[in-house]
């Protein structure tokens, strides 16, 4: 279980992998410091024995000459009060151009803290693990990528879902290999670090010695002239006082040992296989002698700050509130209703716990568990309910994972009757797919159903309170189904404009303006915590919570981004709660409400043309992006009423936003009246206008009831079918978004 | 923290012959007060003319960081025989080490002397940070040393 895994290791490994990222992010910008402050050193034409001939006459004993990754030259000497002194070097004359400072007190830190905490070796073990996890989160964390987007080519289409899950998803793609690479790097130089890899630098079996004579002048040696000063990685200089040490020079190559006498060249042992590679993945970690590398690296790294604590809140709010505690849960061969949960982040169970309280008040036995705990043979049960989810692109939830399997090994019809109820997210190429699976593989063993398949779209209470509605009547029992979803701070807001339309035709909508309440008495704590989104716009929702009722109804904000005030359009429905209690209020009135984000019924980015479907209230989002689009974008609304006298919403103000171009043009249609048409009608007659717009790029953003977004997107589709295109890659672009209600 | 280190037979180190008159020499490397990683160092015997005796005690867990003891490496890999004396953890700052060997009686008030070398990772290596030469006037005397070396000493 990729995802399982995923938020178990990530939870665990959280905070180290956080403390590794930050500190190894801030690391990846001395490579860059030191590549820009060192004095870089032209070496074309020049040899290691003019620079060591040069040196020696500077210093009273030099000790060791270093090419630095960067291209500068720095030289270790003991000074005249036999203190080692370490500075850079100019190539060609040799002079002493000044002291190399060392990195300093906060690069010290970071670099203990990253590598082991300041815990020793068994830091570095920890630091270790941490990269692990790090490589284990970025596997699972692709997997889940890949199986979220149903495949390898829709990886880099737009995410979906909350600002928490989408960030997580920009970020983790951006960084991903780069975090790959910067942990299984550091995991492999922690294995170097404790011999584990085994890493043989070139060396030599026994240090030979030079020849008899007097030492010449590094300047003068054969050997010394044969080599590059380009080639040369560090060269040793011998022993002071001791004639029969050697040159020890490391060069690209290898190792080369050259005696101090006759400059001949001793050994050379060339560089190990193990040796080259150690150095590639050093400089790939640390970003040395890789410094722009090593900045993108860290700028991956840095990404975890935000990648991880994101992860946090997304599983955060997949858990069911509350925990997956059933009260009253029956045993399963005692109950008389089964109800099973196929769920993979946990949301679901909470709709599991509504239906099992409400049919344990009823006077059921009822038994609650995870669909894969399903078996054919329940004694007592009279009904199975299967609540259940879909992951990914299509696939069975974790708790559902054998429940076709098992299904399907059915050879005799149950006892039992069914229904099932779908749990998903429309804006999901593969919309409630396992429970329409799940439906039609009951169907085939299972003859007896409670009810057809119903579906329920983004955890709505309402549509989840109607199917309660619907079973209670198929049981013959009183059901209530009222399923509280945790519910934002709400504040006041006051109407301060009221509009009527449709009062003629008996279909009374109301255009209602209400202005944010100010809340004078609020603590800072609250306003950081809970802050009221500065801005409210279109695709934001206005949930206003009725009386005496816990269920919040969403309305499509219709107003032009504004920080106080805030328009929506309600159409008054039989027997409405809510839609009563808002046509009933007069200006002035205040009702609770608050802001919720709606992102996946937003404008694609870009200048591309986007074309607005809309029925009745379906308008509201629409028109809140015609108002808000001051950049003039192309924008095309096709939009379906039944009286143009009557039930014309807002239809001043899209003469006045097509006379300064915010919207491109209008199309409408009306059922009851003249030429009597569908929106979808009006589709099919500018088809080829339309499939122009689509082959250039253009978005489609459709709103209003169910059977009209049927209608639309079959017209839709019959448009895109001969251009190689479907319903479902315009989804997975995020080129199709529907509000349906 | 002060390991003692257990008697060293440099004599057999040596590869000389048995019996040999010889006195335990005891010695004490004292590191500085500094900020960073914990000091690798050797300290080892050199002749008169700076040729390699023996290494009484390497300290540094890790093979590929002695390795940065360049010189002392270098006289190691040239006597061909390893390291022939204790080895130890690197050492923190402030700490010390001290050991006892046997060294055979000729090898005093004969120019042998005693040094250290010393690394600190991201630091400096430092070929000449303390020698002492083995001779009665240094007997219960002790050097400073020139980079993480607070003082060597000896006594026999």
């Amino acid at each position: 279980m990729w995802r399982r895994f995923h938020s178990v290791a990530g939870l665990a490994a959280m905070a180290l992998v956080i403390v590794l990222a930050l500190s190894g992010a801030a690391l990846s910008v001395w490579p860059m410091l030191n590549r820009i402050n060192d004095p870089v050193q032209a070496t074309a034409g020049l040899t290691v024995a003019e620079l060591a001939g040069a040196v020696t006459a500077q210093v009273p004993e030099a000790d060791k000459l270093h090419r630095t990754p960067t291209g500068a030259i720095t030289l270790d000497y003991t000074d005249a009060d036999m203190l080692p002194q370490t500075a850079y070097v100019d190539a060609a004359s040799g002079a002493i151009l000044g002291p190399v400072t060392p990195p300093g007190p906060v690069y010290a830190f970071l670099k203990t803290l990253h590598r082991s905490l300041f815990l020793g070796d068994a830091g570095r073990i920890v630091a270790g693990v941490g990269a692990a996890a790090m490589v284990l989160l970025a596997l699972s964390g692709a997997g889940l990528l890949v199986s979220r987007a149903g495949g390898w080519r829709r990886v880099l289409d737009r995410p979906k879902g909350s600002r928490s899950a989408r960030l997580h998803v920009y970020l983790a793609r951006l960084a991903l290999v780069g975090l790959i690479v910067s942990s299984l790097t550091g995991l492999w130089i922690v294995g170097v670090e404790f011999e584990w890899i085994t890493v043989t630098p070139p060396q030599t079996e026994l240090y030979p010695t030079s020849t008899a004579g007097t030492v010449a002048n590094p300047a003068d040696l054969a050997g010394l002239q044969a080599i590059p000063l380009s080639d040369l990685r560090d060269l040793t200089f011998p022993f002071a006082g001791d004639a029969t040490d050697v040159f020890t020079a490391h060069t690209n190559a290898g190792l080369t040992l050259v005696d101090q006498v006759s400059g001949a060249v001793l050994e050379t042992v060339p560089n190990t296989a193990s040796q080259t590679a150690y150095e590639w993945i050093y400089a790939l970690h640390t970003g040395q002698g890789l410094p722009l590398i090593g900045l993108i690296l860290g700028l991956g790294a840095l990404a975890v700050a935000l990648i991880g604590p994101t992860g946090l809140v997304i599983w955060w709010r997949g858990q069911p509130k509350g925990g997956r505690k059933i009260a009253h849960n029956r045993p399963a061969q005692t109950a008389d209703i089964v109800i099973l949960v196929g769920s993979e982040g946990g949301t679901t169970w909470g709709f599991a716990q509504t239906l099992h309280a409400a049919l344990t008040t009823a006077g059921h036995k009822v038994h609650t568990a995870p669909a894969n705990s399903f078996r054919p043979d329940y004694k007592q049960a009279r009904h199975v309910f299967f609540l259940a989810a879909t992951y990914g692109n299509g696939n069975a939830p974790a708790s559902a994972s054998k429940l076709l399997a098992r299904i399907g090994d059915m050879t005799t019809p149950p006892t039992w009757s069914w229904a099932v109820l779908g749990f998903g997210d429309r804006a999901f190429a593969h919309y409630c797919q396992f429970a329409k699976d799940l439906e039609e593989a009951l169907t085939r063993v299972a003859p007896r159903t409670v009810l057809p398949l119903a579906l329920i779209n983004r955890q709505s209470p309402q549509a989840f309170a109607s199917w309660g509605a619907d079973l209670g009547a198929a049981l013959g029992i009183p059901l209530t189904l009222d399923h509280r979803i945790e519910l934002p701070q709400t504040r006041e807001y006051e109407l301060i404009d009221k509009r009527l339309y449709g009062v003629e035709i008996q279909e009374p909508t109301a255009v209602l303006r209400f202005r944010a309440v100010a809340t004078p008495n609020r603590s800072l704590w609250s306003r950081i915590v809970r802050s009221d989104r500065p801005v409210v716009g279109p695709s934001d929702l206005l949930g206003i919570l009725p009386p005496e009722s816990a269920v919040p109804r969403y309305y499509s904000v219709a107003s032009a981004p504004s920080s106080d005030e805030v328009e929506i359009c309600v159409k008054r429905q039989i027997g409405g709660i809510c839609s009563g209690m808002l046509h009933d209020l007069a200006v002035g009135d205040r009702v609770q409400g608050f802001v919720k984000p709606n992102p996946d019924f937003a404008p694609a980015p870009g200048r591309k043309p986007i074309i607005l479907v809309g029925a009745g209230t379906g308008i509201a989002p629409l028109m809140g992006m015609i108002r808000a689009n001051t950049a003039q974008r192309n924008m095309h609304l096709f939009w379906g009423g039944r009286v143009p006298t009557s039930d014309f919403l807002y239809e001043d103000d899209l003469k006045t936003c097509q006379a300064d171009r915010r919207l491109t043009s209008l199309t409408t249609a009306f059922s009851r009246s003249g030429p009597r048409a569908y929106v979808q009608d009006r589709l099919r007659e500018q088809a080829g206008d339309l499939a122009q717009m689509l082959r250039r790029g253009a978005s489609i953003m459709v709103c209003g009831g169910d059977a009209m977004a049927q209608a639309v997107m079959a017209e839709f589709d019959a448009m895109l079918v001969p251009m190689g295109l479907s319903i479902a890659t315009l989804k997975a672009r995020g080129q199709y978004a529907e509000d349906v209600f | 923290m002060t390991p003692t280190i257990k008697a060293l037979a440099l004599v057999a180190a040596l590869g000389l012959a048995s019996p040999v008159a010889a006195k335990t020499l005891n010695f004490t490397v004292a590191i500085k007060n500094y900020s960073g990683n914990n000091t690798y160092f050797a300290a080892y015997v050199v002749d008169a003319n700076g040729g390699y005796v023996a290494t009484l005690h390497a300290a540094g867990s890790r093979q590929r960081y002695l390795g940065d003891l360049s010189r002392w490496a270098r006289l190691i890999s040239r006597s061909g025989r390893g390291v022939d004396g204790t080895t130890g953890a690197s050492v923190g700052s402030g700490q010390s080490v001290s050991g006892s060997v046997f060294i055979p009686d000729n090898m005093f008030n004969a120019g042998y002397v005693l040094r250290v070398e010393t690394a600190v990772e991201n630091q400096n290596y430092v070929p000449n940070d303390a020698a002492i030469t083995l001779e009665d006037a240094n007997n219960g005397k002790s050097v400073g040393g020139t980079g993480y070396v607070k003082s060597l000493s000896i006594s026999y």
